[in-house]
């Protein structure tokens, strides 16, 4: 029987063998469109390969102008891959077309670990290698044959596997608007300006192409008309736009028009189709937000903590009101004289706008960076200037065990929390929501805290709202957005919607290094050494995370050090070329020290477009009182603290 | 080509379905698999338990100093209660009427990318509802439990 058995299943495999095989060879119209693309575009490369190598000396300008014109003919033909590539295996598409020669590994799933070092390829860095001083063949070679072989890696049954049904079609689609809205448009990996429309073009066309075959292909879970038609708007829009000229794009209309309402019905098509994701790509992005510039698109941060799974609306108001107590609650100090308010203060955007650095404890001198508002904390990958934390949570303990700070610790403070009757009970009673807890924690209070703080991070600016076709906005503002993603060149490193390091699809915090002085006179570069505290590397000297400019209007003064006062003076720090542009010595400035050539009408109207994403948040009053304690020196405390 | 591609299909579903049919035949009844929710009200959550030793120390634990071994058993404890919490409802598995937590091989406990797997895990693990830590907890958990000799 059993012997039967084995025989009967042995032929049915045979007979299935025979039938998969006869399907590769009729590949459907979608995955031929896939293939093709890519043979053509190995083609090139190996085209522009042998033009490198049939070329006597590579230092002439005429041999760097025409490997240029390949390099060009090349990227052309990438950008009709790009919707597939960026998604279906984004370190191997960073070996095509990646923007940076060494990249630190800050991605979600790896902040945990040792950060460790990528090295980039691709057309990008070989045109940037042409500009160079000395070149060698060898290394121009190198960058283009790593493109070559991360390409061929995409032919691997790995990747063409995943084309064969449509979910990844509708995840790729959304990393590929989320990308027109931020780094599409603003040359972040196109050195050169004058190619930044017509490949906009190119690749808009491509890709209307692609949704096509795709809707052949996959009848049952189609583009509707109403997205196909939209999509072709969006063409003729970009097709009007002067290609010369990149300066005048309207990345404005574009996003608002097009861009974004194309994001929000790709976002109705993936609940509606159950579209099911199998990649980290997109670990952080929400299904269920309908704009690009709506406070739910992505989880940066989570604010719950040990409070994760309590959905109880009862519970989470406790845990607010609990919060919001301890905020204020000199207790967590450890000279009972400052509390998280000192320094984060609600009527200052949870900042202090009034000092470039705070206090220490005890008044001795002060802190050596600015502090940073928590508004919009939470969508930070990494936190603090050199991304030392990895969680709010890490952050907050950090900074109230920090001698210099608040100067608690952990047992001292759990002593004197607990012997206020009010904190013990309300935390006693919300212990059942912690099953993993048997007595309260140190992370009951934190995760209090963060939870509460974290609220305020949820209101919008006028400038969403004008995205989001619910309110106009000023022509300047209009034209300061513009600018900030054109001319300006802010887009480059400040990603839309929250314009912080943290590009799609949001699972990584880019550093920068700008020259920062340590004064206004540009004496001398800050001696802060920033991110190389944490992970020492001669890329990562002096560099610093991205923060965001939302509410920057009302969060100065501005810098790691706190030493611009005024937006127009970081704008003409960053029009100066950064230090480096003002002659300090920045070897590794990865801004660019050239001038920005910017007018003084263009100057206000970026600060326009900045003051903009105000943020309407209701202010928060100061608690009545602070719990009473069993230790009557405790009770002295002020709310607030003192300083 | 369509027609042909659902010939494909529908041979390939009959010789999955008599695989099926043939595999059940063949193997031994002995594992049942609890996919019934309803009779997993009563699973005791193992609230006081934790006392009794159930883990084996990594392999390199002669390195470990005391604070190390105690954050070990912290996490492996915690990994515990949220097991028990989260997974157990679908892995558990009920032999000669008891329930047995099963014993994972190494790939299968991959860590970040057991979050989006499977379609169930993607709603139920998401960072919404298991924090990373914990998610490190579980993995270490199931990773060094005293085996039960019933495979997942």
């Amino acid at each position: 029987m059993n012997k039967n058995a084995i025989f009967i299943t042995l032929v049915l495999w045979m007979i299935a063998i025979s039938f998969s095989f006869t399907q590769n060879d009729s590949n459907s119209i979608y995955l031929n469109n896939y293939l093709n693309k890519l043979k053509q575009f190995e083609k090139s490369e190996e085209h522009l390969f042998s033009v490198i190598n049939n070329l006597p000396d590579i230092e002439t300008e005429r041999a760097k102008a025409e490997i240029k014109n390949e390099i060009l003919k090349c990227r052309l033909k990438y950008k009709g891959l790009d919707f597939w590539l960026r998604y279906l295996d984004p370190l191997a598409q960073k070996k095509i077309n990646g923007p940076l020669p060494v990249e630190w590994e800050t991605e979600v799933f790896e902040k945990y670990e040792k950060p460790y070092k990528r090295e980039g390829a691709g057309f990008t860095l070989a045109w940037q290698y042409l500009d160079e001083d000395k070149i060698e063949k060898a290394t121009l070679i190198s960058l283009i044959q790593q493109s070559l072989d991360a390409t061929i890696a995409f032919e691997s049954d790995s990747v063409t596997k995943q084309l064969q049904t449509y979910h990844h079609f509708y995840l790729c689609n959304r990393l590929y608007l989320l990308n027109l809205a931020t780094i599409y448009t603003s040359g972040f990996d196109c050195p050169d300006k004058e190619s930044i429309i017509p490949e906009l073009k190119a690749m808009l066309v491509e890709v209307g192409n692609i949704y096509s075959t795709f809707n052949q292909h996959f009848p049952a879970t189609p583009l509707p008309q109403k997205y196909l038609s939209l999509y072709e708007d969006a063409k003729l829009f970009v097709s009007a736009q002067p290609e010369e000229d990149y300066n005048s794009f309207n990345h404005f209309s574009f996003i608002r028009d097009y861009v974004n309402p194309l994001f929000a019905i790709n976002q109705q098509l993936i609940k509606e189709y159950k579209v099911m994701s199998k990649s980290l790509v997109d670990y952080t992005l929400n299904k269920q937000a309908t704009s690009i510039f709506s406070k739910n698109l992505y989880t940066g941060q989570d604010s719950k903590g040990i409070f994760l799974r309590v959905g109880d609306t009862n519970a989470l108001a406790k845990i607010d009101k609990l919060g919001k107590l301890l905020f204020f609650d000199p207790i967590l100090s450890g000279n009972n004289q400052r509390s998280c308010v000192s320094c984060h203060k609600p009527s200052h955007f949870f900042t202090d706008t009034n000092t470039t650095t705070s206090l220490q404890l005890n008044y001795n001198g002060f802190l050596e960076r600015n502090t940073p508002t928590l508004i919009n904390a939470p969508f930070n990958h990494l936190l603090m200037a050199d991304g030392k934390h990895f969680s709010l949570h890490m952050q907050a303990k950090a900074v109230i065990t920090n001698p210099v700070e608040m100067g608690g610790t952990v047992d001292k403070i759990m002593e004197k929390v607990l012997s206020c009757d009010e904190y013990k009970d309300a935390f006693t009673e919300l212990l059942p929501h912690t099953p993993t807890e048997k007595e309260i924690s140190f992370e009951h209070l934190v995760s209090a805290l963060t939870l509460y703080y974290s609220k305020f991070s949820k209101y919008n600016a006028p400038f969403d709202d004008a995205m989001n076709k619910k309110k106009e906005v000023d022509k300047s503002v209009v034209n300061g957005f513009n600018l900030f993603m054109g001319k300006a060149e802010c887009a480059t490193c400040h990603f839309a919607p929250f314009f912080n390091g943290v590009k799609p699809p949001y699972v990584g915090s880019e550093f920068e290094v700008l020259g920062t002085p340590s004064d206004k006179e540009y004496k001398e570069l800050s001696v802060d050494k920033g991110r190389f505290k944490i992970n020492p590397a001669k890329e990562t000297l002096n560099a610093f995370r991205t923060g965001t400019i939302r509410n920057a209007a009302q969060t100065k003064p501005y810098m790691h050090n706190g030493v611009f006062n005024t937006m127009s003076e970081v704008i003409d720090f960053y029009d100066g070329g950064g230090g480096a542009g003002r002659g300090l010595k920045v070897d590794n400035q990865t801004l660019s020290s050239d001038s920005l050539h910017l007018s003084s009408q263009e100057k206000l109207d970026l600060i326009a477009f900045i003051t903009s994403l105000n943020e309407i948040i209701p202010l928060e009053k100061y608690p009545g009182k602070v719990p009473k304690s069993s230790h009557k020196e405790l009770n002295k405390r002020k709310v607030g603290g003192e300083y | 080509m369509n027609t042909n591609s659902n010939m494909n299909k529908i041979v390939i579903i009959t010789f999955i379905m008599a695989a099926i049919a043939i595999a059940n035949c063949t193997t031994k009844n002995q594992v049942k698999k609890t996919n019934d929710y309803s009779s997993l009200a009563n699973i005791k959550t193992p609230k006081k338990k934790l006392i009794e030793i159930n883990y084996n120390l990594p392999d390199d634990s002669l390195s470990m100093n005391d604070s190390a071994k105690k954050e070990f058993v912290k996490s492996f404890n915690k990994g515990q209660i949220v097991y028990n919490l989260i997974c157990a409802k679908c892995h558990n598995k009920i032999v000669n009427g008891l329930e047995v937590v099963p014993d994972f091989s190494l790939p299968q406990l991959m860590d970040y990318e057991i979050r989006i797997q499977y379609p169930i895990h993607q709603e139920r693990l998401s960072p919404e509802n298991l924090s990373a830590t914990e998610l490190d907890d579980v993995v270490n958990y199931l990773r060094y439990k005293k085996k039960s000799g019933v495979h997942f």
